[in-house]
């Protein structure tokens, strides 16, 4: 089986819209996003496949009525990252997968980077406000410059400093019993 | 000492760099203050840590498979043997479906305004050039619809046919031979119509099975007229209020009226 949009044979393929045709360049750089921002949360790579293509799904069936095609990446930042919470604290038989991937990976090499510490900051991520969510997935996830994350989230780049730093700032203040060696866990 | 002050200062300077005032003076304190020092120095682990476990997620990658899988290695234009697969052969069978129904539908509505014209089985044109769609000549029309052919028919065939606006009318009509509409077909529909030509002109599929069976024009229609039972309604009868509550048997030489009364009750 293939996913939707490539199933398209070459009779159809002619006659897509301008909308398709557009989904279709961008479905490369989209799925590598929605996969990040997915593993960010899951941290394993199938539930993260799954996950990035749920969203390229929806994001494709609401590619046509989507507005500003500009902010695309944005809004399947959000729609992956909803997603991944919702899978999150679906299922315990998931978290024990992750908890033994978690064991296995390089992560686990260092304390603080326990699985403990992984849920918690998803969990701090999510309770931030959606502007400051969206601007610390696209520059601490996918890496992105203020410039671009400008771009997509449609704000000045100050905007976008001041949201990051502030975004940074709450982390740490909610996260700082990551680093008190007095409540090692 | 009023730690207090200083604890956005602390957070901001684990965040990123302050402005030199700023850093002079939570210096100052953090060189008086050891429990604010200690304070800033999780901080800033903390935001280590959180740093890296974002940055983590930046070097993550989905697996070839499911780029594979996703068509993100499968952008247009697809590989030849696409043509084979199951979804373009089910792709093919609906564009027939599609293009039967768009010629018969045509034709239903052109025979609906001039009484008769089929489109029969010619020659198939090669695949290269637009479909030639071939009408009877204007001779039996004129015969069976004087009216819609002085009125020029082609207008009606362009009309029901134009699907998406891809029909253009080319090429005037001679009166005394048949004339022809030149349909753009669009690539993708191509095949399925020359298909559907094909068919036609080997006689495995007969033209008036594509079209449900037309009505004589010239037999009138016999509608049975319409049967509707008179409703008698009775005449409606008002009793006044005031004459059955006040004066059940009025008195017949008396002159004054029930609204009078009422005026009289409220006027003191």
């Amino acid at each position: 089986m293939q996913a939707e949009w490539a199933a398209r044979p070459n009779a159809m393929v002619n006659a897509e819209s301008d909308a398709e045709r557009e989904f279709r360049e961008l479905a490369p750089a989209a799925t590598r996003l929605a996969f990040r921002v997915a593993w960010s949360v899951v941290r394993e790579r199938g539930d993260a496949e799954e996950i990035a293509q749920e969203a390229l799904l929806r994001a494709y069936r609401h590619f046509p009525r989507l507005r500003a095609r500009a902010r695309f990446e944005a809004w399947l930042v959000r729609v992956a990252w909803r997603l991944a919470m919702d899978h999150l604290r679906a299922g315990r038989r998931r978290e024990r997968r992750e908890w033994e991937a978690g064991r296995r990976s390089a992560l686990a090499a260092t304390p603080k980077e326990s699985r403990e510490f992984r849920l918690a900051l998803v969990e701090e991520i999510e309770r931030l406000p959606r502007k400051l969510r969206m601007v610390l997935i696209l520059a601490g996830i996918e890496g992105y410059d203020t410039q671009e994350i400008s771009r997509l989230a449609g704000v000045p780049e100050g905007t976008v400093k001041s949201r990051l730093f502030l975004a940074r700032k709450r982390l740490a203040e909610r996260l700082e019993w990551i680093a008190d060696d007095t409540k090692a866990r | 000492m009023d730690c207090r002050r200083y604890k956005s200062a602390l957070s901001d300077a684990a965040a990123g760099p302050l402005d030199a005032e700023r850093q002079r003076v939570l210096d100052e304190h953090l060189s008086r203050c050891a429990a604010c020092a200690a304070r800033i120095e999780r901080l800033k682990r903390a935001m280590i840590a959180i740093d890296r476990s974002l940055a983590e997620s930046s070097e993550a990658e989905p697996s070839a498979k499911f780029l594979a899988f996703v068509g993100t290695r499968r952008n247009v234009p697809l590989p030849a043997d696409a043509r084979h697969s199951p979804a373009y052969v089910s792709a093919r069978t609906l564009a027939v479906a599609a293009a039967v129904l768009i010629v018969a539908a045509a034709a239903w509505l052109l025979r609906a305004q001039l009484a008769g014209p089929v489109i029969s089985p010619g020659r198939a044109a090669p695949p290269s050039v637009a479909a030639t769609v071939p009408i009877e000549p204007p001779s039996k029309v004129e015969k069976l619809a004087p009216r819609a052919l002085s009125a020029r028919a082609e207008p009606s065939f362009a009309a029901a046919t134009s699907v998406r606006g891809r029909i253009a009318r080319r090429g005037a009509v001679a009166p005394n031979r048949p004339f022809f509409e030149r349909v753009k077909v669009a690539p993708g529909e191509r095949t399925a119509v020359f298909q559907l030509y094909a068919l036609l002109q080997s006689g495995k599929v007969k033209p008036e099975s594509l079209f449900p069976p037309s009505r004589d024009l010239d037999k009138p229609l016999k509608i049975a007229p319409l049967q509707i039972e008179p409703i008698s309604i009775p005449p409606l009868e008002i009793n006044r209020i005031s004459d059955a509550s006040h004066d059940p048997s009025p008195d017949a030489g008396s002159t004054h009226s029930p609204r009078t009364d009422r005026n009289e009750e409220t006027t003191p």
